[in-house]
């Protein structure tokens, strides 16, 4: 009988970084731009990995980060890989990709809010609903009554196209859920005009009874008209299946049309590779590239929080109010 | 508290050197054993026999020991 070789001489595991001079540049600029320092090396035990995990979420801020895991799933990452034409790929030339994916989506509803602004002041709840809208579409994929059209739409044509099974179909009715004052606003002649408009109105409402919602709206509003350069390699170049998972769903009642819609299309939409919700590319060498990329994740971050401390104050309130009828006679809504 | 200046530029400097460092040694053994085509073979080779081994038989191995060169 044949023994094994004795094998307590052979290295039994091996740990090997490939490209991992990266992670090091990353470190280095991560510290030229202030985002870390020696403190918190000290605390990571020699261990670069740590370092740049934690000082992404230092960046970030507790109660930040706090936040926004209570609302809604982004993962954010870094490599030296990035989707093209539909593959994992090397980005080469010392270059990285910073990317945040949303894996389950926020929750906005709104209808409340519409009705309590509507009453202090015709066109004040269209006024603000139509302008998060236009906010957050500037930064982020939304679903929301437009989507829930778009799907009934579908499902019409697709009825029309299966004669056999025409009346097993079920559709939602979106239009039939929206408030009247959305409804009434959904196309307008002139939208520059309409949108000049609910500025004009928000603003005369600041300081009044729901001032703190049209304050963080007017937050969110500024954020999201930051200029920044946009890094269309994703898009362009990615090969992503569809556009991004939607970071929030703004409905106006719970579980109405528009809540069923997203609830029939959210169960395809993890099927295939979706572009990521924010991806920027750059060189961990290039002092300007590294700010911008930092520029870009700052406003995303901030417009999240601003974002999702709304969606919260608006929780906050509603149960307060024990759902979508406003109490006038509340105090502590005068008071506001 | 501000940070010292000197200590930010130490630890920018510690980066630097990690960055342009060769790789560990471990590091370059794995590169060396993934590119070398026997290498990964004798490691096939190993495993197949270490399955056959553990299956019901528990037949002894046959595998001599010059197939198994160390990886180090």
């Amino acid at each position: 009988m044949q023994a094994l070789p004795a094998l307590d001489t052979v290295p039994a595991a091996y740990s090997h970084e490939l490209r991992a001079e990266l992670l090091y540049d990353l470190c280095a600029a991560m510290v030229r731009e202030g985002l870390a320092g020696p403190e918190l090396w000290q605390k990571c035990e020699g261990s670069s990995v740590v370092f740049a995990q934690r000082a992404i979420v230092e960046a970030i801020g507790e109660k930040r980060w706090n936040l926004l895991q209570r609302n809604v799933e982004y993962h954010l990452s870094v490599s030296d890989v990035a989707e093209r034409d539909g593959e994992e790929t090397l980005l080469g030339r010392g270059r990285l990709a910073v990317t945040i994916e949303c894996g389950s989506a926020g929750y906005l509803k709104i209808g409340p809010v519409i009705t309590a602004l509507e009453e202090e002041a015709a066109g004040l709840g269209a006024a603000f609903y139509w302008t998060l809208t236009y906010a957050l579409y500037r930064v982020m994929r939304l679903y929301n009554h437009d989507d829930a059209l778009q799907y009934e739409e579908r499902m019409k044509e697709y009825s029309e196209d299966d004669e056999e099974n025409r009346n097993q179909y079920e559709f939602p009715e979106v239009e039939k859920a929206l408030p009247e004052c959305i409804r009434s606003t959904l196309t307008s002649e002139d939208r520059r005009a309409f949108l000049r408009h609910a500025r004009h109105l928000l603003a005369e409402h600041r300081s009044r009874r729901f001032g703190s919602w049209i304050e963080r709206l007017r937050i969110i509003d500024r954020l999201s008209r930051i200029k920044l350069p946009v890094d269309a390699a994703f898009r362009e170049y990615g090969g992503y299946d569809s556009m991004p998972l939607p970071s929030l769903v703004v409905a106006f009642k719970d579980h109405d049309a528009i809540v069923a819609c997203f609830d029939e299309e959210s169960q395809y939409m993890l099927e295939g590779s979706a572009e990521p919700t924010l991806g920027v590319t750059f060189s961990p060498h290039k002092p300007e590239e590294v700010r911008t990329a930092i520029r870009m994740i700052s406003r995303f971050v901030a417009l999240n929080v601003a974002l999702f401390e709304m969606v919260e104050e608006i929780q906050t309130w509603e149960k307060r109010h024990g759902g979508t009828h406003l109490d006038r006679g509340e105090s502590s809504l005068r008071a506001a | 508290m501000t940070t010292p200046r000197m200590a930010v530029e130490g630890l920018i400097a510690l980066f630097d050197m990690k960055a342009s460092a060769p790789p560990p040694e471990s590091s370059r053994i794995l590169v060396r054993h993934l590119q070398c085509k026997e290498s990964l073979a004798a490691a096939q080779f190993l495993t197949e026999a270490m399955d056959r081994h553990a299956g019901d038989d528990s037949r002894p191995l046959a595998v001599q020991t010059d197939l198994l060169p160390p990886l180090g």
